[in-house]
Formats: C-alpha cells, sequence, structure tokens
C-alpha cells in the first residue's frame, strides 16, 4: 500500500508539468553535420523530457537521449544512412521524423564527420570576393589550395545559416494544431452518416410495413 | 488517451480491432431507427470533446466524454466511438488507423460497462440520478485509464507502474468528467428524461 501511494506522488511530481494531449509530433533538420529536433504536442507545448530514439535504416538503435525544457535535442549524425527520429512521450504517445540517405548525405557533404568544415570556416575571411560560378571552370591563380570541395563545404555552412530561421519557421507551422475546419468537418461527417443510417434503417421500417 | 501508432505490438493491435469489431457489431444490432440521432449527437460530443483542454495547475488535460456517451447509449456507444475516433484520427491525428480498433475498447468498453453499472441507479430515482451519474463519468475515465495500461502492458514496463501513471495523470480529468456528467444527467433529467437509455422502453 504505501509503494503504491509512494508511486502516486512520485508519478504526480513526475507528469506535473506534462501535458495529457494525445498527438506529439516531432520536426527535424540538418545543419551542418548535426541533426536538431523540436518536439510539441499539438497544443503548442513542448515535450519536457520526452525519450528520443534514433534508429538507422535496418532499424537498429544509433543512440537516445531526453529532450530539454524546450522540447529540443539535437546530435552530431552518426553515419551516412537514412535515420529515424523518435520521440516518446509517454503514456502511448510517440512520433517520429526521418530522414533520407540522401538528406543526410547531402548534409553531410560526402564526409561522415562533421569536423571537416571546420578548417574552411577559418580560411573563408582570406577569401571573400571569390566568385562561385568561375570557381569550376577558371582555375583562380592565387588560391591552389583553395579546393572545391571546401568551397561547398563553405556555401553550404551559409546557406545553412541563412535558412536556419525559415526552417524554424517550418517547423513550427508543420506542428499546427488542430483548425476550425478540422473539427466542423468531422462533425458534418458524424451528421452526415447518422443521416444515411437513419435512412436505411428508415427504408427498411417501410418495406416491413 | 488516445495511443499512437507504432507503439504497441501487432497481437494487441489485433486482439484490440476484434474486440471492438464484435462490440460495434452488438452495438449496431441496439442501433434502431429512434437512437439513430442521439448516437449521432453524443458521436459528434465524444469527437469536440478531445478538443476541449481544461487547464489544470501546470499542465492542461482535455476531456473524454466516455462517461456520458456510454450511459446515454448503452451498447451504441461502440458505433459511436469508433466514429468519432476514425473522424479524430484522420483530422487531427489523434490515436491512429492501425490503433484505432485498441482505442475504440479502451474508450467505449467502460463506457459500456459504466452503463450497467449506472444506468439502473440514474433511472431509479431524481436524488441519485446525479452522484450516480458523477460516478459514472468518473469511473469511466479510471476504467480506460486501467484497459490502456493493459494494452501498454506488452511494451511498456511494469503493468502496476505504467497504469498508476496514467491513472494519477488523468486524475483531474476523471473529477471533470464526473462533474460534466452529473450536471448533463440532472439537466436532462429535468428536461426529456426519455433521452436517458432505457432498455425497457426501447424493446
Amino acid at each position: 500500500m504505501k509503494k503504491i501511494v509512494f508511486l502516486v506522488f512520485a508519478s504526480l511530481l513526475l507528469w506535473a508539468g506534462s501535458s495529457a494531449a494525445h498527438r506529439v509530433t516531432i520536426f527535424g533538420w540538418i545543419e551542418g553535420g548535426t541533426v536538431y529536433t523540436e518536439s510539441q504536442y499539438p497544443d503548442g507545448k513542448r515535450v519536457k523530457n520526452g525519450k528520443i530514439l534514433v534508429y538507422n535504416e535496418g532499424g537498429k538503435e544509433l543512440l537516445t537521449g531526453t529532450t530539454s525544457d524546450n522540447g529540443e535535442f539535437s546530435f552530431k549524425i552518426p553515419n551516412a544512412s537514412a535515420l529515424r527520429v523518435v520521440i516518446q512521450a509517454g503514456m502511448g504517445h510517440q512520433g517520429e521524423w526521418t530522414f533520407s540517405e540522401q538528406e543526410i548525405r547531402n548534409a553531410t557533404g560526402g564526409t561522415l564527420n562533421a569536423e571537416a568544415p571546420e578548417p574552411a570556416a577559418a580560411e573563408t575571411p582570406a577569401q571573400p570576393p571569390v566568385a562561385p560560378t568561375v570557381a569550376p571552370s577558371v582555375p583562380l591563380p592565387q588560391t591552389p589550395a583553395f579546393d572545391l570541395g571546401q568551397l561547398e563545404q563553405m556555401m553550404e555552412r551559409v546557406v545553412d545559416k541563412k535558412l536556419q530561421p525559415i526552417t524554424r519557421m517550418l517547423a513550427q507551422m508543420q506542428q499546427k494544431g488542430v483548425t476550425l475546419n478540422d473539427i466542423f468537418g468531422g462533425i458534418g461527417y458524424i451528421l452526415g452518416l447518422a443521416g444515411v443510417a437513419a435512412y436505411f434503417l428508415s427504408r427498411k421500417n417501410h418495406t416491413k410495413k | 488517451m488516445h495511443l499512437s501508432e507504432g507503439i504497441l505490438s501487432g497481437p494487441v493491435l489485433v486482439s484490440g480491432a476484434v474486440l471492438a469489431a464484435a462490440g460495434t457489431a452488438v452495438g449496431l444490432k441496439h442501433l434502431d431507427y429512434d437512437r439513430i440521432a442521439q448516437t449521432g449527437m453524443l458521436s459528434a460530443a465524444f469527437f469536440v470533446a478531445s478538443l476541449i483542454h481544461v487547464p489544470v495547475g501546470p499542465s492542461s488535460v482535455h476531456l473524454i466524454l466516455n462517461g456520458i456517451v456510454g450511459l446515454m447509449l448503452g451498447w451504441c456507444a461502440f458505433p459511436a466511438i469508433l466514429i468519432a475516433l476514425t473522424l479524430q484520427a484522420l483530422f487531427f491525428q489523434f490515436g491512429g488507423i492501425s490503433t484505432l480498433g485498441v482505442n475504440t475498447m479502451i474508450m467505449a468498453g467502460p463506457a459500456v460497462a459504466c452503463y450497467y453499472l449506472f444506468s439502473p441507479v440514474v433511472q431509479k430515482g431524481k436524488r441519485m440520478a446525479g452522484s450516480a451519474a458523477f460516478a459514472c463519468g468518473f469511473c469511466a475515465v479510471l476504467f480506460s485509464a486501467v484497459l490502456m495500461g493493459v494494452a501498454l502492458m506488452t511494451t511498456e514496463e511494469k503493468f502496476m507502474e505504467v497504469t498508476v501513471l496514467i491513472i494519477t495523470a488523468n486524475l483531474p480529468v476523471m473529477v471533470i468528467e464526473g462533474i460534466v456528467t452529473a450536471f448533463c444527467i440532472v439537466f436532462l433529467n429535468k428536461v426529456k428524461p426519455s433521452l436517458i437509455a432505457n432498455k425497457r422502453s426501447r424493446s
């Protein structure tokens, strides 16, 4: 009995901050070799202390973690395969987000580890006026060390940075809650179904009489 | 109360679906011409109730209303809840299509159980009706929580812990549902007593 009372108390504490909504959504995006995720309930509340599980293509568990107070969780891309990120918010609530292998490969720029972009970043201030379009055809005379791969990585970093607010906005839009259309659509369906049922039953009654 | 997809194992999903199908079949047998409008209305109420979030302390909970649906519909609660859950899964992504059977069992099963437990008391006297309706709304959610624990037993750790967790999380819902159910029944008893499911008058 004491154990149960303790359990009740402990779970009350545990669940005090959680929302008893019935859907969790997770949105994920990649920035320079790191996967960022954001999880929330339909009413906009973030999933605190939700369990994150990351699986590869074959369903093998790669890593686990818990979400922060803002429902965020990020991790370095472990290897270049498709990823499935699952959020478990307890009590049967689960959501997932998948990255295709192509997405992962694009994001890591062919290299698996995120360490590679670092030297490129260090070089960037030295070569600001390079026009990207000339790079492939015309060999730049003064920078033989500045190869195409590094340029590509640098550009990717810049684009990632610029796109960051947009990705966030997309994340928020993706997780839009229930709209009025949904509600009235559903009610309409139910009333319609009741009407259909009434119609068929009334016909049955007629033929009986 | 809605179990998401990809959590439960195959056998649980299948047995939930089979039980829900059986319950729905019985419900459709009970569904006669006079009860269609009522079933539709309560199905719509159930459909919308999940959207009503009640802030309790730092968290918010939502209504389920399976107690009152059961009390007023009896076995017809099965088709009513099945349809509402299907539409919730399609429109709101609450629960899921594969877990439809299990979710229907979790919510409609207690509704029917509470119908048998409390309907005789509610119909007996006006004095008792209010408190019986409160108990009905309370117990329906409680039973649902227990059933949910049973469904999760196969995938999550221990039955006792999970169930206690679900029950505590839904404790505010139970109280609110009890109050809502009691108000509805007392009101209907005054205004239109014939609406409350009555086995004898129907047959």
